[in-house]
């Protein structure tokens, strides 16, 4: 940055705008071609891993019954390939799994992952590998016996499950919707609810636990679990099925299913900081990691508009500078981060890159820039006319008058204000969980969804931050003290 | 070595338009010393920083070493570094050391290397009686010694014509003299100077050429020995009475 001509600038904008026209127009690739998969050496499963027995997270690696099947697709995939695939899972929610295999991120979906006509038109349906039946829970004297009889009832489900939309398909019921399973127990030993639908491997459970309680013996509704590949992808899709046809005849299948569903794998824990730390640990990293490098383009960029805009004013054929820089201080300051974010990702990154942190630190760092850059405009404004005249008279350059006199000065006048800046850009990054980067917050979240205990992993998460936030201030107060050193001797 | 034509300068304040200087022409030849002295509000420092364009003319034309810098294609950075400027208020860069201050131009500026500019910023320094204070900060000096870096800092640039702006006016009157006698010695080795300030016995010591202005117009330009013994403006005889 530092020796390039007003023209080279110029130029540099004008690449930049000409790449995101670029990233806009030109075709997605497809990554997931068996020829790509061979180059990578790699296959990507996507999954999310909140769905025990066939994906939890175990000590801060995802496991269940899925990924048993997943490793040996990979397996076989490498057989085929003639190399070592490694197989590498991505923890995303069900929600964004199908918009990443429509986009190539993962390879192929296997997350309890059941038929449904408008799935199968974004997604290729393996042959299914298990069956789950919907069963309905009540109190042993129930006078419900069999699934027609819960007409007319109160029945309790878990919000958002196949239990629930079907039960509110049906209509002929009253469906009362609950965060957490556990809770639709209470209310059903209450006696505020008449039976509980829910799915059959919790129903066994449950039911072993609770003895006033009990199944009845029909199931509700079944459904079919399948491996997802992108539509059209029918090499992977050919492969996949022919997994599932050897697992199923020579055994397999039903040993992993039988070893997973048995109840002290389910039982099995460890203590909290033990099984969830890992969490935590990468939550760490990810938010230092996007916030610093954020921070370090948010400088740079901050510091580069504040000095063209700056310059601009005193320089006519610079003019179009101050435009530019306006129009983007005016964009970035009066649009959410999020939606910016959202933006990146989904849009100008879907076609170049598929990390979601480096969308995240690009957007955070661009963000940051505008906010820097009016902190910077104003710390430069602050500086007496004089300085810039003794500069000038002295016949430098304006990009060194800049550089090594304003510049500095400025940064020192605008420090508080900057380490403002970094910190609230620190707290900021907690939305880059909307695009599946396990930051802090997520992790805090996650915990929280699996546990259903919210108040230990947020308190921790938000001490965290606080720890953090002191951090920050404690590295401004030195550096303050450091340039303090100029203002006596 | 600098002949200015019908030189104008108006200000627009307040949507009102002031003439701040009116159809000024003279000349200055190589080695003069030219003092303009005048009441305040005179246009005399408008004047000075038309000269290196730190005050862009109106109209009219200024002509250095044979280049007209009023004219779009001057490369007004190279004519800024053959003029040195001393300002009322020193202007060191609070940022950098004195060494860093004087060395920083020349260095940024390719004319001599790092080392070179050092090896001259001790010698200048040596000059004016502040090797000492080389690795200090500005804030630390009294004014009296952040002028005489100021005057380093241009010297160091190796100017063929210095301007000062009132050298001597945000000083503590026991400052005044050692600035003075620093820019008293650089007169005597020959230096061009334009000096716009307020001190009349140093103009009558150090001037080759007094230059009186007054609303914006020369009312006097003569030799000390004539201007101060034989004053033939009623308005530069007033001045003279009130201030001698």
């Amino acid at each position: 940055m530092k020796k390039i001509s007003t023209s080279v600038k110029i130029f540099m904008i004008i690449n930049f705008f000409c790449f995101f026209l670029f990233a806009l127009c030109c075709k997605a690739q497809d990554d997931s071609t068996l020829s790509k998969i061979k180059s990578r050496g790699n296959i990507i499963m996507g999954t999310s891993a909140d769905f025990p027995p066939f994906e939890s997270l175990k000590n801060g690696k995802i496991v269940g019954i899925d990924v048993e099947i997943a490793k040996n697709i990979a397996k076989k995939l490498g057989v085929k390939l003639e190399t070592d695939l490694e197989l590498k899972i991505s923890d995303l929610s069900l929600s964004s799994l199908m918009f990443e295999l429509k986009n190539g991120t993962i390879d192929f979906m296997a997350s309890g992952f059941s038929y449904t006509e408008e799935r199968a038109r974004n997604v290729n349906f393996s042959e299914s590998y298990f069956t789950a039946s919907q069963e309905i829970i009540v109190k042993k004297n129930s006078e419900i016996k069999e699934p027609n009889d819960l007409s007319g009832k109160k029945i309790g489900v878990q919000l958002g499950t196949t239990g629930d939309s079907y039960c509110t398909n049906l209509g002929n019921m009253e469906v009362v919707r609950f965060d957490k399973i556990t809770d639709s127990i209470v209310a059903l030993s209450n006696g505020n609810i008449d039976a509980v639908v829910i799915d059959g491997f919790s129903a066994d459970k449950i039911v072993s636990k609770n003895a006033n309680l009990h199944k009845i013996p029909k199931n509700l509704t079944e459904e079919s679990y399948s491996i997802g590949v992108k539509k059209g992808n029918t090499k992977l899709l050919k492969i996949v099925n022919e997994v599932l046809l050897e697992m199923k005849q020579n055994g397999e299948l039903e040993k992993i299913i039988n070893s997973y569903m048995q109840p002290e794998y389910v039982e099995e824990s460890k203590s909290f900081f033990e099984e969830y730390s890992p969490y935590i640990i990468e939550g760490i990293a990810n938010t230092l990691k996007i916030t610093f490098f954020a921070a370090i383009i948010g400088i740079l960029l901050g510091v580069l508009m504040a000095s063209l805009k700056v310059a601009s004013k005193s320089n006519k054929r610079m003019k179009i500078f101050d435009v530019f820089v306006t129009f983007y201080t005016t964009i970035t300051r009066g649009t959410p981060a999020l939606v910016q974010l959202f933006i990146m990702y989904y849009v100008i990154f879907s076609r170049i890159s598929k990390n979601p942190i480096t969308a995240a630190i690009i957007t955070f760092g661009i963000n940051s820039g505008a906010y820097v850059c009016e902190h910077v405009r104003a710390g430069i404004e602050a500086i007496e006319r004089g300085q810039f005249e003794a500069g000038r008279s002295l016949g430098i350059s304006e990009r060194v008058l800049m550089s090594k006199i304003i510049v500095p000065q400025a940064i020192k006048n605008i420090l508080p204000s900057l380490t403002g800046e970094i910190i609230s850009l620190l707290k900021e990054t907690a939305v880059v969980g909307f695009i599946g980067v396990m930051d802090l917050s997520l992790a805090g979240k996650k915990i929280t969804s699996v546990t259903f205990e919210p108040a230990l992993p947020l308190f921790i998460v938000a001490a965290i931050y606080l720890i953090l936030v002191a951090g920050l201030t404690f590295i401004h107060k030195k550096i303050e003290r450091r340039m303090k050193k100029s203002d006596s001797y | 070595m600098i002949v200015i034509k019908n030189l104008s300068k108006q200000f627009c304040v307040n949507g009102k338009h002031q003439k701040v200087l009116k159809n000024i022409n003279c000349e200055i030849k190589k080695g003069e010393k030219m003092v303009i002295i005048g009441p305040s509000g005179s246009g005399k420092s408008t004047f000075l920083r038309c000269l290196n364009l730190l005050e862009i003319p109106s109209s009219g034309q200024i002509i250095f070493e044979g280049e007209d810098i009023t004219s779009s294609k001057c490369k007004i950075n190279k004519l800024r570094q053959k003029m040195g400027m001393i300002f009322q208020k020193f202007n060191l860069f609070p940022n950098l050391t004195v060494q860093q201050n004087i060395t920083l131009a020349p260095v940024n500026l390719k004319l001599l290397t790092k080392e070179k500019a050092e090896k001259i910023a001790l010698k200048l320094l040596e000059r004016v009686g502040l090797v000492s204070k080389k690795d200090s900060y500005p804030s630390s000096l009294s004014g009296g010694q952040q002028q005489r870096i100021a005057i380093v800092r241009a010297l160091a640039m190796n100017p063929d014509v210095m301007l000062f702006d009132e050298p001597t006016s945000a000083l503590d009157p026991e400052m005044v003299k050692e600035v003075l006698s620093v820019i008293e010695n650089l007169a005597r080795n020959g230096m061009t100077m334009i000096i716009v300030t307020h001190e009349i016995g140093f103009a009558k010591q150090v001037g080759s050429r007094i230059v009186f202005m007054h609303q914006g117009e020369i009312l006097e330009d003569e030799t000390p020995e004539e201007f101060f013994e034989n004053p033939k403006n009623e308005r530069v005889k007033e001045f003279l009475s009130k201030v001698l």
